[in-house]
This record gives structure tokens, sequence and C-alpha cells, in this order.
């Protein structure tokens, strides 16, 4: 039997949620403007706002988050969560660093996204290759920052240092690909076929080292976090994370899909079956960070003992 | 598709219902639930691995269905480094018109992974 679940953690499950578009959104946001956009307002100004609107979820879900950890120890209703002694005691620990470290990158990112826009807005003609590195590298900054908090609190916090490396690369892997989704969707709108056929071969090809980026770590951390690969099937933490590998299959499924049928048909069928694909996606990459959440905010790795 | 709707759903269908908590308090000084001779003069929280004691508040009632428990000082620090072990010393007033039989333990710490726990303990003492 599972024990049901609180107000206190339903709500730090929402806001965990919250806190992923912090760091998705302007990186993956970023490398497409760089590397797979047309440099048209049409792509860019769209990207830009994507940017900024996964700042302010991010930096909202991190405040609601401190805030619902505060509340949570002080058990006394929605006042509890603004309880300044208890805050500032939250703040002198590694959740409070992680906290700080989510707000401030977000606050970047928000910052450079107003920025770029603003930059877009006045320049008479678009911008260069240059400034859209310039702006990848600043979002990376920023979004690693909201990564940082992971490796202060989270199940890999007790771990070593390489697991802690590890959970970065994973996390920073993932923003790189799940993160591109919607911009790749706007550029199906915004870019001409033959341009378009470019950025999304493009972008497959870069994929398998982003995934490679992505599953060499996970699989290492699947190694310290389980006792063994019985856990996934009889621990409520390894059924969530094979329900998560199931979905990750699944994603990899649509991205060979895409890559290999729809991008090679891409200029005599058009875009419509690709922006199909890509929301399906989407959608898909939506339902596996809600399990991501579950398992980092409501349920402990076998190998845990004292989450 | 139709295997991606397959491996979706199974996906769904494998996962738990509820969440399963986070471990937590794996023993205390007085019981839950124990029942004593005399107002302990420390309480004692172990706790299944290093943890950060945030919060410890101890509520002394007249009976069990006192709306009202009044709070007795603990003299509660939080700990500087995580631990897993913590020894809380009690100042039960007497003073206070009917003598308390009931008390309530509430505590919250902080696990070593930035998780946050709770729990209640509670305890009774016969003297009259």
């Amino acid at each position: 039997m599972y024990p049901p679940i609180s107000g206190w953690e339903l709500a730090s499950l929402i806001a965990k949620l919250l806190i992923y578009p912090g760091f998705l959104f302007p990186l993956g946001g970023g490398l497409c403007l760089w590397l797979y956009g047309d440099g048209s307002r049409r792509f860019a100004v769209p990207v830009l706002w994507y940017c900024a609107i996964g700042a302010l979820l991010g930096f909202n879900g991190s405040l609601l988050f401190l805030l619902l950890q505060v509340g949570t120890v002080n058990d006394q209703g929605l006042p509890g969560m603004l309880d300044w002694p208890m805050l500032s005691l939250m703040l002198d620990t590694p959740a409070g660093d992680a906290a700080l470290l989510r707000l401030s990158g977000t606050l970047a990112t928000f910052l450079i996204a107003a920025a770029g826009l603003a930059r877009i807005n006045a320049a008479t003609s678009p911008p260069g290759g240059g400034f859209y590195r310039r702006l990848f590298l600043l979002n990376c900054i920023a979004a690693l920052l909201v990564i940082g908090g992971f490796r202060l609190s989270g199940h890999a916090a007790p771990l070593p240092a390489l697991s802690q490396f590890a959970i970065v690369l994973h996390v920073a892997a993932v923003a790189a690909w799940l993160g591109c989704f919607v911009p790749l969707y706007i550029l199906c709108r915004s870019a001409p076929p033959p341009l378009l056929h470019e950025c999304l071969r493009a972008f497959g090809d870069h994929a398998r080292y982003t995934l490679l980026l992505l599953i060499a770590p996970g699989i290492y951390l699947l190694t310290r976090l389980l006792t063994s690969p019985a856990d996934l099937l009889t621990t409520p933490y390894g059924n969530t994370l094979l329900s998560k590998l199931l979905l990750v299959a699944a994603l990899l499924f649509i991205a060979a899909h895409n890559r290999y049928r729809l991008v090679p048909r891409l200029l005599k069928s058009g875009p419509t079956p690709l922006r199909r694909a890509i929301t399906l996606e989407t959608l898909t990459a939506l339902l596996l960070l809600t399990i991501t959440a579950l398992l980092a905010t409501l349920i402990t790795p076998p190998t845990a003992t004292a989450f | 598709m139709r295997i991606l709707s397959l491996l979706l759903l199974f996906s769904l269908a494998l996962l738990p219902a509820p969440a399963a908590a986070h471990t937590g308090l794996k023993a205390s000084t007085p019981a839950d639930g124990a029942v004593l001779a005399a107002h302990p003069d420390s309480l004692q929280l172990v706790f299944n691995g290093p943890v950060r004691l945030l919060k410890v508040e101890l509520l002394a009632a007249a009976s069990a269905v006192d709306r009202a428990p009044r709070p007795q000082d603990t003299g509660f620090k939080q700990n500087p480094e995580p631990t897993a072990e913590f020894t809380i010393s009690t100042a039960i007033d007497a003073d206070i018109g009917e003598q308390p039989k009931d008390f309530i333990l509430n505590w919250a710490a902080m696990g070593a992974d930035g998780h946050i726990i709770t729990g209640t303990v509670r305890f009774s003492c016969t003297h009259q």
C-alpha cells in the first residue's frame, strides 16, 4: 500500500514541473536560433518569447517550490508559506542554495530574451549568426545555473561527484533535445520547405550526439539509484522509472520516424505531417516530464536511506 | 503508430497510483503511542539517514480531546550539519492548571536530497 499524496506534495509536484521550462525552453530555443533557424524575425521573435515564457514559468516554479517547502514544514496553511524565520532557515540549506541558483538562472534567461527581442525589434535587418551564437552561449550559462540546482537538491545530491556531473549532463542533454520541439514546430510554420528540410536534417544528425549525452549518463545514474534491475519491476520507484523509459523509447521511435521517413519526404508532402509528428512528440515529452517530476519529488529510489 | 500507442498506454499502466513517501523516522523515544509514568526529560528522534531537523513542536494537552494543546519549550536549535540522531530536552510546564496527560510532538526535517519529511509522535503520561 502507498500512502496518499498530500496537498503539499501535489502542489510541490506542480511547482517542480513548472521549473523544467526554466532551462528546457532557453536551451532548446537558443540552440534552434543558432543552428536551425533561418535568422528571420518571423522565426526569432516567437522563439525568444518561448525562452522568456520558459524563464517566467521557471522563476515562478522555483519560488513556489521553495515557499511550498516552507509551508510543508510549518503546516499552517497558506500563511505558513510566508513565514520569514522558516524561509531564512530554509535558505541556509542546500535546497535554499538550489532555489537561489534557479531563481538567478531564470531571471538571467528572461533578461537575455528581453534584450534579444529589443535588439531584433530595433534592427532594420535581421541579426547575423554571431548574434544568435552569443545568445545561445548566454542562455547556456543561465540554464546551467538552473540545472545546477539539481546537483544540490534531488536524488543525485547525496551521491558522489561523478553522479552529480552525470545528472547535470543528462538534464542539459534533455533540454537540448526536448527544448527544440516547439521551436522546430514554429520553424515548420515559418520556413520554406527547402530550408526546413535542411534544418531538420541537421537537427536529426546532431540529435544522435545529444541522445548519446542523454542516455549514457542516464544509464549510469540508473546503476547508482537502483540496487538491481529487478527494482524496475518490484519497487514503486522502479515502476515509475520503467514508465519513463518506455516514454523515452516512444520519443525515440517518433524521432526516428521523423528523421528517416517524414524529413526525406518533406519536399514532396509539405510540412503538415511533420508538424503533426512534432505535436505528438511535444505531448509525449510533457507526459515524460510529468513522470520525471513525480520521480524527483515524491518517490524514493531503492538505494536511498533517508530521502 | 499502433506500436507507439501501445507503448504509451503500457507506460502509463506501469505508474503506481499514489506516490510512495520518502522514508523518515526510524524510531523515537518515547515511541509513538507510548504511555509513560512521568514526563520525559528529553526526547530522542532517530532517522534512517542524516537529516537537518527544521522544526520540533511539543504540545501538551489535558486530554486526548483537548482542542487547545499548550506549546512546551524544547530549546530546539537547527543542526548545522545533517545527522541521524537528535536528543531534544524538554521543559514541561508544571504550573499549567491541569497536569497535561497527552503530548504531541510534531517534527519536520530535510533529507540529504532536499526533500521535506514531516511526522508526529504521540505519547501520554499516567500521573495524576
